[in-house]
This record gives structure tokens, sequence and C-alpha cells, in this order.
């Protein structure tokens, strides 16, 4: 029910909404949940459990109970609490968990099996027979049990992540964290000032009192004009706080644009922010609890400084005749603040003697509610009041079991809270995050002033700490009353108390977890799902562990806390993995030549990122294979063209230039000449081999190193920490050069006449021989020319600079065209490079030895290089290494499988009869067979004799011959052109 | 006589401008200068004398109308915009990367806030000031970021990552557009 001329609502902008297909009338600057609370819509929904009907418990982002499925427009978000949400027009939102209505849910029958479905139930009874549980008990059970369902379409808003710095974070923008703020920004600290609230102030929106002789709200707004006002000042209001981590860095989740009903372009729904900050300020204030007693999960009853909020804030009573039951004096603003308004309050029941009201409001003092009634909604309470029962109509009941410091984030990296007698609830330890401080309510100061106070004076101590000095203020004045607490947790009696109302726990839960040993309060939450919902048990954890504490014969303090774990508040995985979808995910890089790919129709392989062509169909051609196939002959008889650009190039310059790379690679680089290239193997410190590839030397202190494309930033890594930690004194610069230059493969017998036809002057055997290298002129274009070969023919590599790569391809396309050639990708590559018996990162994956490979010899006696030494320890070396040979199957068409593993042929396909496995394979139109390269134990010794492979996951066998790893042109004359 | 043809790393119309800030694609030159511990003076000389500017520290960026030298990395002290001259080059160890760094440069009032939702570095003004240049990760891809003026900042990435790098930061473009506009 909306009350006349109360709240902080605009009145004259009305929003039409629905709920449960209904229209209502709410206002701007209502929550869904106050604009429900409006129109006298106290049923929200139904119960996790057992289906029983829920209304609103809080006003605030620890709510348990009212969840609801927000539908915009394709999409919708489940588990969206009603008090968080803002109202806008047309907004449309859906009870949650009721079938086939909200007041009538078929699983309500759950409700009147409750002795047999309490905590442990599923444990015990669905253990057999034990195949049921999973096509049986579970989805049944899934299905009844449960919250919002997914859209279980492609989520099309968009979510963001962000970065954020400051010298001080402020968690909370309430009276302590508005006074906070405000002295540090005056003391010239950047500030970052984060609330959960679209509007700052916190509970002093919600309350009836003065700070600096003002209306509490009209304070807040006149700080909050000061703060935006200030450049230092960062305000970033919807924003929760959600976790704290290492080195003063904090995640928060803001809710950038539920208050619209259709984004605009470009805007996302929500932002996950990363804030480092030099110190923060916590100011998350405190959260209200609930007391245990039966039948308190009703709609209409709900915690009482929420009542507070929806009547001072959204201007709501929350009932037409209400009942206030607690144990502190802060319950008594609740009916003060409702008989100042006129509503009527039947009942103050203080759990506490000796106590007097505030307000004309009748009082029961010494009282407890021990039962409530009404199906769908509260309709009386019974009360025990002087050794009687007494039931007292009314509609809503709030309920304060005493204020819990909201001391979350200060658990996040391990810390424990400390048990205050006197405030009977849990505080900080002092120092659990490192650079954050408490202040306010979060640090258990209960009163206004107080926390003004605080806030002023830990403000000026981070400003100290941070080496400024605290501008002076004056604390406003504020009031000055004193927070009373009796603890009290749980009436007892018959009926079930609800402790966790998210996951439906009872106090009878907790008591049956003790009594079966689940002592530890850890255990007694597994055991019962206590504070394991999205609310993590905000309301209810501290009352469930006394419970346990009473039930154990501990004290609370023995008992302990469980912990708290980031994110404080839910976090859609969207906006945890913000940026990580789509492009996104990892860039994407593209060759010089990559269009010109594309209009082949080349599909595309993804290798180290790159995106490179696999092959280039033609006309006719319907399998990969047959592309490939042709490609190879192609480069074989005629001549081929690839892209070669994604190999790490690494430019090295300096006098010890040679002297590093004599270190690096495993043979001699000090010996080649200007002009020449070198084929070098480099190894780990483990002595395990980690690249391979070429390196040429273009000057008498210059190199220039190719690797691999999938260990390009794997090598420069450690060539890094070899010249920095290693060997610092080597006078020489490296840097790399991938991206700068395009180059391509020119293979085939024809490949010279390529080049002579497009470089300025053309080359021959003497010029550019076999492993030869030298600069080169196309037109005004300089190049680099590498007399190379991956695929065992005459060819070369020719490299510009990548603006040009487009062109050059293109013009090398031209030529070879007109030669009978073509381009070719990287299943031809493959092929053609398996045929001369050349490795890659199949072979050398990381475990595998220079003996292993068969490059011994490459590892120069007559120097020392990096994993030198340990290559040589025992078991690196000999007859029980697995040794790289070449595989063919015996009938030439059948398969051989990459990964499958090889057996002697007599043997059991098993485990223990390994004999080693399978690296690439592929058809070789050459050999007009399939061949492979193979690990096989002392492989080099078995050389004509006879493996089984066995492939178990397509249960393919196939028996090869062990042969030499070279299958084409052994001798390399062509290479030699 | 051969005539290879220049092509952008990315065929699209620049500058683009959404919300308050443009993106301009830079066409320049880029060399490296190696260096190994000690820089000589001849060097800071030479290169005095090529680019008219003094050697940058440790994170800093020195321009000169369209010339510019910055530092790279622990390294590397890049010169952008003029070609080293021979004798440069034979004193020190000059490398060309022209064609391997793509280089924009973002510039209007709500740069600082595009950035910050693609790098993780601190973006504050009084932070990174007019003269530092940075390198840090921008959404998975190595990036110089260097600032040049209160809202301008020149950024480099490989190459091939062009395409990436330009889809990324027109997401962060209209993602800040659009919340000034936002009701």
């Amino acid at each position: 029910m909306r009350l006349p001329g109360k709240g902080l609502i605009d009145r004259g902008n009305a929003l039409n909404f629905h709920f449960n297909d209904r229209p209502y009338i709410g206002f701007a600057g209502d929550t869904l949940a106050s604009a429900l609370l409006a129109n006298d819509q106290i049923l929200v929904g139904r119960s996790f459990k057992y289906h029983r009907p829920r209304g609103i418990m809080t006003a605030g982002s620890e709510e348990p109970n009212a969840l609801v499925t927000v539908k915009r427009g394709k999409s919708k978000e489940p588990n969206t609490r009603a008090t968080v949400q803002p109202l806008y027009e047309g907004l449309v939102a859906q009870p949650q968990n009721a079938w086939p209505s909200l007041r009538f849910d078929a699983l309500g029958i759950n409700d009147y099996l409750s002795t047999f479905l309490a905590a442990g139930f599923y444990y015990k009874t669905f253990m057999w027979p034990q195949p049921f549980w999973e096509w049986l008990y579970e989805p049944l059970i899934r299905r009844a049990a449960g919250l919002g369902t997914l859209n279980m379409s492609y989520d099309h808003d968009l979510y963001e992540k962000a970065y954020a710095h400051c010298d001080v974070l402020i968690v909370g923008a309430g009276p302590s964290g508005l006074m906070a703020a405000l002295t540090v920004a005056r003391a010239g600290l950047s500030v970052v000032l984060v609330d959960e609230n679209n509007r700052l102030g916190g509970r002093l929106l919600s309350e009836v009192e003065e700070v600096d002789s003002v209306a509490g709200h009209v304070w807040a707004a006149d700080v909050t004009v000061e703060l935006e006002g200030l450049a230092n000042v960062t305000i970033m209001t919807n924003t929760t706080v959600t976790g704290a981590y290492d080195q003063g860095t904090y995640g928060a989740l803001e809710r950038v644009a539920h208050h619209l009903g259709i984004l605009p372009s470009g805007l996302p729904l929500e932002t996950f922010w990363r804030i480092v900050a030099k110190r923060t300020i916590l100011c998350a204030g405190a959260l209200e609890r609930q007391i245990a007693f039966p039948n308190n999960d009703r709609p209409g009853i709900m915690t009482a400084s929420g009542m507070r909020s929806y009547l001072n804030q959204y201007g709501v009573a929350t009932g037409k005749k209400i009942a206030i039951f607690g144990n502190n004096s802060d319950a008594h603003r609740t009916a003060r603040d409702l008989t100042n308004s006129g509503v009527e309050v039947v009942a103050m029941i203080d759990s506490r003697i000796g106590v007097s009201a505030i307000a004309d409001y009748p009082l029961y003092a010494g009282a407890r509610v021990v039962d409530t009634s009404g199906r769908l909604g509260l309709s009386a309470i019974t009360i025990e009041y002087q050794g009687k029962t007494k039931v007292l109509e009314c509609d809503a009941l709030g309920v304060s079991g005493g204020w819990n410091p909201t001391v979350h984030l200060t658990c996040h990296m391990n810390g424990r809270p400390v048990w205050d007698e006197k405030l009977a609830s849990f505080l900080s330890k002092e120092g659990a995050i490192p650079g954050m401080v408490v202040a306010g309510s979060a640090a258990g100061t209960m009163n206004t002033a107080g926390v003004l106070a605080e806030a002023y004076a830990v403000a000026s101590i981070v400003i100290k700490d941070l080496g400024k000095s605290a501008v002076k203020l004056n604390v406003p004045k504020s009031e000055d009353g004193t927070y009373e607490i009796t603890a009290f947790w749980d009436v007892g009696g018959k009926g079930r108390a609800w402790l966790d109302f998210q996951n439906d726990v009872t106090t009878k839960d907790i008591k049956q977890a003790a009594q079966e040993n689940f002592r530890s309060v850890e255990h007694m939450k597994r055991y019962t799902t206590q504070g394991m919902a999205t609310d993590q048990g905000k309301n209810s954890n501290v009352t469930a562990l006394a419970v346990l504490a009473d039930a154990t014969g501990r004290g609370i303090p023995e008992t302990g806390t469980t912990t708290f774990r980031p994110p404080y508040v839910p976090v859609a995985m969207a906006a945890l993995g913000a940026g990580g979808e789509g492009k996104g995910f990892a860039p994407e890089r593209f060759l010089s030549s990559h269009l010109a790919s594309q209009e082949l129709n080349a599909p595309m392989i993804e290798a180290g990122l790159w995106y490179r062509p696999s092959y280039f169909p033609q006309a006719g051609e319907s399998h990969w294979r047959q592309s490939c196939d042709r490609e190879v002959d192609m480069v074989r008889s005629q001549v081929g063209v690839c892209d070669v650009s994604t190999l790490g190039k690494i430019d090295i310059k300096g006098k010890d230039a040679a002297k590093f790379l004599d270190l690096l690679y495993t043979n001699s680089f000090a010996t080649l000449k200007i002009g020449r290239v070198r084929y070098g193997l480099m190894l780990r410190e483990d002595g395990h081999v980690m690249d391979d590839g070429t390196c040429a030397r273009l000057g008498e202190t210059h190199y220039l190193m190719t690797t691999t494309t999938a260990a390009a930033g794997e090598v420069m890594r450690h060539m890094d920490f070899v010249h920095q930690v290693l060997r610092p004194d080597l006078d020489l610069s490296f840097v790399s050069v991938t991206e700068h230059w395009a180059q391509f493969a020119i293979a085939g017998p024809k490949s010279r006449e390529i080049l002579n036809g497009i470089l300025s002057k053309k080359i021959n055997n003497e010029s550019i021989p076999y492993m030869g290298c030298g600069e080169v002129n196309l037109g005004d274009v300089a190049g680099r020319l590498f007399r190379i070969s991956f695929s065992g023919e005459h060819a070369y590599e020719l490299a510009v600079p990548a603006r040009y790569g487009d062109s050059l391809f293109r013009l090398l396309l031209g030529k070879a065209k007109a030669l009978g050639g073509g381009p070719y990708g990287m299943e031809a590559l493959n092929t053609l490079r398996i045929e001369k018996g050349f490795i890659t990162h199949a072979e050398i994956h990381g475990r595998t030895t220079a003996f292993d490979i068969g490059m011994s010899r490459m590892v120069s006696a007559k120097k020392d290089c990096i994993g030198k030494v340990m290559a040589a320890r025992p078991g690196m070396v000999g007859e029980h290494r697995d040794q790289l040979v070449g595989l063919r199957p015996l009938d030439p068409l059948k398969q051989i499988i990459s990964g499958a593993h090889l057996f002697e042929v007599e043997d059991i396909s098993e485990r223990k009869n390994d004999q080693g496995y399978v690296t690439s394979m592929c058809y070789s139109p050459s050999a007009k067979s399939v061949i492979a390269q193979a690990f096989l134990r002392n492989g080099r010794a078995r050389l004509g004799s006879k493996v089984k492979m066995v492939d178990h996951l397509s249960g393919v066998e196939t028996i090869c011959e062990v042969c030499d790893l070279v299958f084409f042109d052994p001798e390399g004359g062509r290479l030699r052109g | 006589m051969v005539d290879l043809i220049a092509m952008k790393a990315v065929e699209k119309n620049f500058p683009l401008k959404i919300g308050t800030v443009s993106v301009e694609e830079v066409q320049t030159s880029l060399f490296t200068v190696g260096v190994h511990k000690k820089i000589p003076k001849n060097l800071v000389t030479a290169m005095k004398s090529v680019t008219g500017l003094d050697w940058p520290s440790v994170r800093q960026i020195r321009s000169k109308g369209s010339v510019s030298v910055m530092w790279f990395d622990h390294t590397h002290v890049a010169i952008m915009g003029i070609t080293p001259t021979p004798k440069l080059e034979e004193i020190a160890r000059v490398t060309d990367v022209s064609d391997a760094w793509y280089i924009v440069d973002l510039d209007g009032i709500d740069v600082r806030k595009v950035l910050s939702r693609v790098t993780p570095i601190d973006m504050r003004e009084n932070q990174f000031q007019t003269g530092i240049t940075q390198r840090a990760d921008l959404m998975h891809m190595q990036a110089s970021i260097s600032c040049t003026a209160e809202h301008s900042f020149r950024i480099m990435v490989f190459r091939s990552m062009a395409q990436t790098f330009v889809h990324e930061i027109l997401v962060a473009m209209e993602s800040v557009a659009a919340r000034a506009e936002k009701v």
C-alpha cells in the first residue's frame, strides 16, 4: 500500500509493468519489490524445496526469497532479485519454481511430505539400486527443486570487462562511505566510491534522522553533489564489489543497463570491473538477520529494517496491520516510523525485558512469536507473553534478530571474523585483507554519529599512510543513539522454523546435522546446504551457527563461521567471462596473403593463432586429399608457392651474437659463413629438444634466426632468459621481426625459373647455392632470399616487407601458374616434409631428445650448449629409448593413425607391451603408400622388422614395416638442384 | 620491372569517430635500436643528430613533429617517422620493423575510458601522463601504448592482429559512447 507524501520516489513519473501476467503501476525510483508491495502483491514466489509460498524479505541485495525472471525482448534473466531490480516502463517479470500457477503450485505437496525431505534425506534414501540415481532419482529431484531456468539459447546481451585504478577504494556509500570519501577526496587522493544502489546514502535513505541539521537523505544528496564535482572522485553506482584478491585488486559488478527495457546498441548490460587500489575502506554497513520461530517464512514476514526502507524510501506500507518482533533497540525504530506514518502497529514484541516504547505503539516486552498463520500471506501471529499465548491478527511482521556487520570481503583471503559478545555478531579481524580497513557499521559501530566520526578517523589514517595530510573536517552532527541487543536466536517449539530461506533449511535440519555428528560448522553447512544458495546465507548463517552451537553444547566463538567466498552477490558467467567470447577469445592472426587465399576458397587451419590455408581446392575436387595429392605432385614436378610468414624470425645483432647462438644451439654458428644458412637444434635446460629451425648469417655480427610457428614465443622467452640471467655479459641485442617480413616458399624444379622472372638480378647455383642467402631486389622493394627447403625440392624462401606480401603472393601465383604450378597449403606441406623425413613439433613434442630423433651428431663435441650435459644423463640415451623411425603399412592402403601405439606383432596390444607410438602420417603420392613417422623402442636397430600399429580408440590394427625416415630422394640431389 | 603494391593491414575507412573518440591508422617508419647495458655517448649523439631528439629514458617517448623516439623494451629504443642514416646504422644495432606493427592514434575526451576497457594498465591522467610509453596486454595482444597528449594515445600491436585490434577498440568505443547517451 502506497502512503501519500512519503518516500524518495518520483510520483510524477508513473511506470507500467507486468508481474505474473498481471499489469501494475509503479513509479520511477521504485525497485520491482517496492512496486509489488505498493500494489499489495505480497506473494512473489515458491520456495526451493518445499514449494512454500514466499514473499519479499529484505530491501537489498541480500534477498533470499524474491527471485523472479525478468524478460527483456528475446532474452530472459532468471533469479533476478526483485529488491535490486529497478522498475522501468514495460518491465515484465515472472515468478519462478511454481506450476501450474503461483497461487496453486502442484509441488506444494512437498510441504506436506516435509517429514521425509529433511536434510540428509537424499543421501540416505536414494542409494539403491545404484543405477537408479543417475536416470531416475536425480532427474526427478532436479525437476522438483530449483530456481529459475535458463533461456537455452544464445545470450545476445553485451557484457563488458573494464579496469579501474585508484589510491583509495571505498566500498559502500552509506554515511560512513560518504564521510570517508569526502575526507579522502579533499586530501587530494584519487577515490573510487562504489555502491550497490543507484543513489548514494545507504541506510540514510531508509531512516528518519537528521545529519548536519537536515534529513539524512538530503545530506547524502549534498555530499553526492560535492563528490561528483571533484575530478579525483569516481562514483560507481549500481555496482557491487564482489571479491577481494591479491595486491589490492577487487572484482566489482556494475549493473549498467538493468534499468532499461531496450538496450541501446553498444551498451553492455553489465560490466565486470577489476579495481586496483592502494588502500580500501570497507564501509559496507550491516545486514539484519532473522529470528527462528515456527512458520517464520510466510509472505508478509520480512526484516524490520526492510520494512523501514519500504516505508521511508519508497513510501510503501507493507501491510495494513503490522507487528514487529525483535531482540534489539533498532527494531523499535520500525514501530516508531510506522506509527508516525499512520500505519497501525498491532504489537511490538521484544524478547528483552525491561524495555520501553519510543513511540505510541503496543509493546510486549519479554515476549516472543511462537507461530504464524495464513496460507498465501500472513493473517495472524501467535505470541507468548507473560506465560500465555495470544493470537494477534496482522498481515505483516517485521523481524529483527540484530545486525551482522558486512564483513564478507574481509574473509575473501581466508581471514576469519572474530565474535563480539556485546554486539552478538562477528567483526572483521584486523589486517585480514592487506591494505583494507573497515569503518562504520561494518566495523560494528551502530549509530550514525559514531559511524561518521569513525569514518573520518579511519580515512585520516589512510590519508597519512599514503603520505598525504588530511584536511580538517567538522564531522556533521547526527543521531547518537545506542544499539542494545540481547542475543536471541531460536524461539523453539513445534513446527518448522526457517533459517536459510533460499535453500529451505530449518532449525530441525541443523539439529539433525549435530545429532548425526556433523558438528563442525563446515560439515553442517554441507550436510544441510545452509548458506549454500546464491544469497550465501547473509541473513541466516549467524543464526544457524548459533543453533548449531546450542545443539552441540559449545559457544559461538568455538563453533566459528563458515567461509565467505567471492562473489559477494551472484555474478552472471557472462559478466565474469566478458570480453572472452567470439573474437575476444583469442586474437586472430592473418597472413598478408589471407585475402588472396580466401579468394581461392582455401579452408583455413589455425596454427599459433595464425590462420593458414589448408589446401587450395580446384574444380572437380570434392575431398581435401585430392587437393593435397595434386599439390604434392605439383611441387615435386613443377613448382608450388606457400606462405611461410608464420615461422618466428628473430633478428640478432652484436659482437657476441655468434657466442650467444653457440650457447643456444647444439651445433656451431660461429663457423657459419656470411651469406649462408644452417639448420640448428635447440635444447631446453633439461636436455630435451625445444625447437629447430634455420639461422642465417647476414653479416659479421648479424644473424637471422627462424623458429617453428608454434614455438616462436617460447624461443624468444628462452633467449631473453639466457641473455638476462645466464649470460648478461654477452654484448648483443635481438628483436622479433616475424611480423615485418612476409615470407614465401617457392618449391619445385621450376622454382628458380620463377625467381629469375621477378628478381631484379638473376640468380644461379653460384650466387645462391643450396643453404645460401642474400639480399635481393624486386623492383624498388628490397627483400631477402634464402635457399632452404622443407619439401626436399630445389626451393627458396623469399621475404619482403609485409605490406608487399599480398602483391608478391599474387605475383608468384601468376608466375607459377604459367609454369604449371600454383599454391600449396598446410596439408601438402606436411606430406612433403614427411616424405622427406623432416620433423615438426609432432615429433619434438617436449619429451624427446636429440638422440631420440637421430640428431646426436648435431650436438657438437667441441663446445658447450644449453641442455648438453642434461641430455647426456644415463637414461637419456640408449637402446631403451623410443627412437624416431619411418613406418609404412605392408598393405600400402591400410591406415596408420597418428597417436596410435606400436606393439610386437605377436604381442597382446596392452600397455605393458607398448613399443612406441605414431607421431605423423600421410598418404604419400610420391611413395604411393601411406607413410608415417613414429617413435619405436630401439627403433633405429629395427629397420626392416615388422610392428603392429593399434589404435584402441577406432579399433584399427595395421602391420607395418619399420623403415628409414626418409621416403623420398634420400641422396638429397633434388635439394641441390 | 616488378612493381609490388603496398597494402594496408586493415582495409577500413579511417579516421573513424564514435562518441568523442576517433581512431586513425598511422603510416610511419619504425626502427628499433638495440642497446646493451651502458648506452654509448656516440650513440646518444648520433641519435640526436638523426632525430633531433634526446635519448628517451625508461617508459619515455619524445616527439618533435612526426618524428619520435621511444623506449621500447629493456634492450631497445624505437625511432619513428624517420629513416636512420647509414652512419647511425654503422654504430648502432638498427632493425627495420616498420611492417611488424600496426599503429593507430586514438584521440578524444573519453579515450582513457575506452582504453580502460581493453588494457589493465592504469589510465589515470596523473599516472599515464603525456610522454609516457608502456608495453602492456591489450585484449590478449602485446601492445605498445604511448600517451602523446592529455587525450591522445598511440597504440601499436602486431600487424597480423590488426583486424582483431580494430574490432576490439571499436567495441570499447561503442560501449563508452553508449554509456554517455544512456537514459
